[in-house]
């Protein structure tokens, strides 16, 4: 992959590298050096008392260890679920195993916000599962009381299994048949085969699977913040040491957090490339087994369809909520009264719909920063030529990916508090354009890498063959360029569209009155037991997630055909 | 004189690709630029289409200094190894791309683009997608897009390698027969020494970024210029000998040989030989008597790995069906071999 410029052109390109360096260096890393410096800063000067202040106090510990141990659990529990469950849908034949297993990874683009509520509607102490259990065994008050430690951990099971199942999948998909093959006929037993053949082959989407869940847990907010309950977790600590006016320890527990992510990150990497594993072969397509008995097989497959259900539910239940008359769902087991009454006011009332004008507004303007930024930053990298700043450039784009929502808001919340331009510093808290920021940087990693690796597949020859035919830069970016990595333009751009529409995590960090997302105004509807207009919009945000989601698969489809 | 390539040099980091390369092209000369893979040929065409630039050195082209103009500006055509054809565009566009990057009008570019397409036989496909074109029609768009333009010279790497052997023939003869009819100069960068004896009016051979021997085909095959020339040139056997100060005399063990012309200086050489070059039979100076330790019958006739003194070498000898005596041949035969003094080539050790 190599995509060339010219003498000509120097010095065009490097007032494109100036821009794209700078507005990475000063909108994403800057910040987060900001609360590094904060946190080391103290009443007379700089020093390490605010983290001995932090290791003194039990709260902070207990923070810290609970976010590890919850991570720990979560990918140990996410595996044990999403894994079986991809070998069940990879290896068998069964009726309906392919909308299944589509279904089955349908989590990873729902908000965790919206997956947090739906577990609280089936299996909250006025849940559905919960009334259920309490009507069956003649209690008089609920069975369980759904917080602390391990509901994070459930709902966490509950929506982080998916990386397992589709890493997994997608690795099992590139394994080559004949390795299998071989080993089986150099006398290898079943058992042996899968020991030393397959699960060797299938460490790197193991540990893919495992760092990303672990990421994800350790930054995880939603959860902890529904049902955590009395258990303190690092994200929530920081949300709550903002809220205080405690800055100084929300600087420090976020370094902290991220320091706790980052070695794990480079832990697993150094795991990682201990290991050998080759994947050279292109490998045969999986065939998939129809094992001799057909009564387990029967088994098997309803078994896999069945646990899909049992992950699907509480998604179901959220489309049950969202239309249940308000008011009207007390003390029954399911809710009595059904009507579309939800649904209409999100679109009639004004002051109802404002959220949903707001997210899109928002999520729009980003995603356009995200596109223009992204490519000219991938188009950078894909060239070959070195510039100054290219290695800064390639570990701040890594940045957003490695660090929580919740301390990359903390960051610009700080950083864009005051209006200082000399410092760096422009007053962006409390204005519209706080939070289209903040969805920017979150999805910088995701556009950069769609567009990165559309320009991977292409042809570099190609751009070269419009120089040759005498099309100077600008045609060539157009007519040629452009064009070429559309696939990876189309999926970067829906992708940052519903990653922004469903963000929760900075939104509650930054949102003002002026520009209060869905996934804010779902939490105040929550607080005020507006279930069924919570779960409305629940529904909504999932739909319009649906429809990016669609409009993906179609348009990539098309684009797709582009390629040789 | 229309190229000219003046002691131009290019480093990759720490990789020397091109060193000291010096040429003059002749006008509507087909020029081959031949050599193993990393020998810097390709380089060197990127360096003439203006797709890289040289570190030192300079590019003339009609008398110009070309050395700092961008590729958009230089009118080459060229045609790449991939084709690199654009995908998101059809048969016609592809064509029609540089005739609209010139700025030609609607009606002109549609008439050009329609000769261009017939010229190259695939007229009929003009509205076709390039992923359904076969890898052949591919290689015909990709040449018609080039020379479309008019180029001033025309560039191509290795154009013909990922067509499949047969087509491969035919499409150089046409490719030959193009080129003749445009009256430009082509540079044509390949490895296959065929494809370059047919197709080009002289070869440079290439080896690590460096300039072997430049001429016609047939000084080339008749006259290398080194052992590294000669090798590539197609089978060759190369003995261990100790020439003779002065004259052609030069000895194996216990025979004396003699070459065509005299070695540059005496002591220990190599000396060439090509296995189509020796004759069965004969007697006298440069002939010797050999044990055939391996025989395989070819279509192109008998291929003989035989043992002279401490040497192997190989013998092709063309054979008709009718030629009894070879037919007849066998492991651990004698057989008593003559290589005439004009084939044989003394080079000093590398």
């Amino acid at each position: 992959m190599r995509f060339i410029s010219f003498r000509m052109s120097n010095r065009a390109r490097a007032v494109v590298v100036a821009l794209v360096v700078f507005i990475a260096v000063w909108l994403i890393l800057f910040p987060h050096l900001f609360i590094g410096a904060e946190s080391v800063r103290t009443a007379d000067g700089w020093g390490l008392e605010n983290y001995r202040q932090f290791f003194t106090e039990p709260s902070n510990l207990e923070a810290t260890l609970n976010s590890f141990w919850i991570s720990v659990w979560s990918v140990l529990l996410a595996a044990v679920i999403g894994t079986p469950l991809a070998f069940l849908f990879h290896n068998l034949e069964f009726p309906g195993r392919r909308i299944f297993a589509t279904l089955a990874g349908l989590p990873i683009l729902l908000p965790p916000l919206v997956g947090s509520i739906a577990i609280m509607f089936l299996y909250g102490e006025s849940g559905v599962f919960s009334r259920s259990l309490q009507a069956v065994l003649a209690l008089s008050e609920p069975p369980f009381r759904f917080t602390g430690f391990f509901a994070i951990l459930a709902v966490h099971a509950y929506t982080l299994y998916v990386y397992f199942f589709l890493f997994v999948s997608s690795g099992l998909d590139r394994l080559d048949r004949s390795q299998l093959e071989a080993a089986r006929s150099l006398g290898a037993s079943q058992t042996r085969t899968f020991l030393s053949i397959t699960l060797p082959l299938l460490t790197p989407a193991l540990v893919g699977a495992s760092l990303i869940t672990f990421l994800t847990s350790m930054a995880s907010f939603s959860a902890p913040y529904l049902f955590g309950g009395g258990t303190r977790v690092l994200t929530v600590q920081i949300f709550n040491a903002k809220v205080n006016g405690d800055v100084a320890l929300a600087y420090t527990q976020s370094i902290v957090l991220v320091s706790v992510s980052i070695l794990m990150l480079a832990l697993l990497r150094y795991f990682e490339s201990r290991r050998l594993y080759a994947g050279a072969s292109r490998g045969t397509a999986a065939v998939r087994r129809r094992i001799g008995n057909p009564r387990l097989e029967k088994l098997l497959g309803l078994a896999g369809i069945v646990a899909v259900i049992f992950l699907l539910l509480p998604h179901l239940t959220i489309l049950l909520v969202s239309f249940v008359k308000e008011g009207s769902w007390t003390t029954q087991i399911l809710p009595p009264e059904y009507s579309t009454e939800n649904y209409r006011r999100l679109f009639a009332d004004a002051q109802f719909f404002e959220p949903i004008r707001n997210s899109l507004l928002m999520s729009l303007a980003a995603t356009l920063a995200n596109l223009v930024w992204g490519f000219l930053a991938a188009y950078l990298l894909s060239s070959k030529r070195a510039f100054l700043g290219r290695r800064v450039l390639e570990g701040i784009i890594l940045l957003p990916w490695a660090l929580p929502g919740t301390v990359m808001a903390i960051a610009l919340a700080s950083t864009f508090s005051v209006n200082a331009p000399l410092q760096g510093r422009i007053l962006l808290v409390g204005s519209f354009w706080i939070l289209p920021l903040a969805y920017f940087v979150r999805n910088v990693p995701l556009m950069v890498r769609a567009i990165q690796s559309s320009f991977a597949q292409a042809d570099p020859a190609i751009e070269e063959a419009a120089y040759t035919l005498g099309a100077g830069p600008v045609l060539t970016l157009r007519s040629v360029v452009v064009p070429l990595v559309m696939p990876g333009i189309v999926t970067g751009s829906l992708m940052a569209l519903v990653m922004a529409l469903g963000e929760f995590v900075a939104s509650i960090v930054l949102y003002t009155p002026l520009n209060r997302p869905i996934s804010v105004e779902i939490l105040a509807q929550l607080r005020q037991f507006s279930f069924g207009t919570a779960a409305a919009y629940g529904v909504v945000l999932s739909i319009l997630i649906a429809a990016v989601f669609i409009a993906t698969q179609l348009l990539s489809g098309k684009t797709n055909q582009f390629r040789i | 004189m229309s190229l000219v390539l003046d002691n131009v040099s290019k480093k990759y980091g720490a990789t020397q690709a091109v060193t000291d390369f010096s040429l003059e092209m002749n006008a509507a000369e087909i020029l081959c630029l031949l050599g193993p893979s990393g020998c810097g040929k390709t380089t060197t065409l990127r360096l003439i289409s203006g797709l890289e630039f040289p570190d030192q050195g300079r590019i003339g082209f009609d008398g110009h200094d070309i050395t700092d103009v961008a590729p958009q500006k230089r009118r080459f055509g060229m045609v790449f190894q991939s084709y690199a054809l654009f995908p998101h565009m059809n048969v016609f566009e592809n064509v029609a791309f540089g005739l609209r990057a010139l700025g030609v009008g609607k009606g002109e570019i549609r008439e050009r683009v329609r000769k261009a397409l017939e010229l190259l036989q695939i007229d009929s496909k003009f509205d076709r997608r390039i992923q359904d074109l076969s890898g052949g029609e591919q290689q015909r768009v990709a040449v018609a897009r080039a020379v479309v333009i008019e180029p001033r010279l025309l560039l191509l790497d290795e154009p013909l390698s990922n067509l499949d052997a047969v087509l491969r023939e035919t499409t150089r003869t046409q490719l030959r027969q193009l080129i003749r009819r445009l009256r430009i100069g082509a540079v044509f960068v390949t490895h296959d020494q065929e494809e370059a004896f047919a197709l080009g009016d002289r070869v440079a051979v290439m080896k690590s970024g460096r300039l072997q021997q430049l001429g016609t085909p047939s000084e080339i095959y008749e006259r290398p210029a080194n052992l590294f020339v000669a090798q590539f040139m197609g089978k060759s056997n190369v003995l261990d000998v100790s020439a003779r100060n002065g004259s052609g005399q030069f000895s194996t063990g216990d025979l004396v040989w003699k070459a065509g012309r005299p070695a540059e200086r005496s002591g220990s050489m190599h000396a060439f030989f090509r296995p189509d070059q020796v004759q069965l039979g004969g007697a006298g100076i440069n002939s010797a008597t050999v044990e055939i330790v391996d025989l395989q019958r070819t279509i192109r006739g008998l291929l003989l790995v035989a043992r002279l003194e401490a040497h192997l070498i190989e013998v092709q000898a063309p054979m008709s069906v009718s030629d009894s005596s070879l037919s007849r041949l066998k492991i651990g035969d004698q057989v008593q071999i003559y290589v005439p003094p004009d084939a044989i080539h003394l080079f000093p050790h590398e």
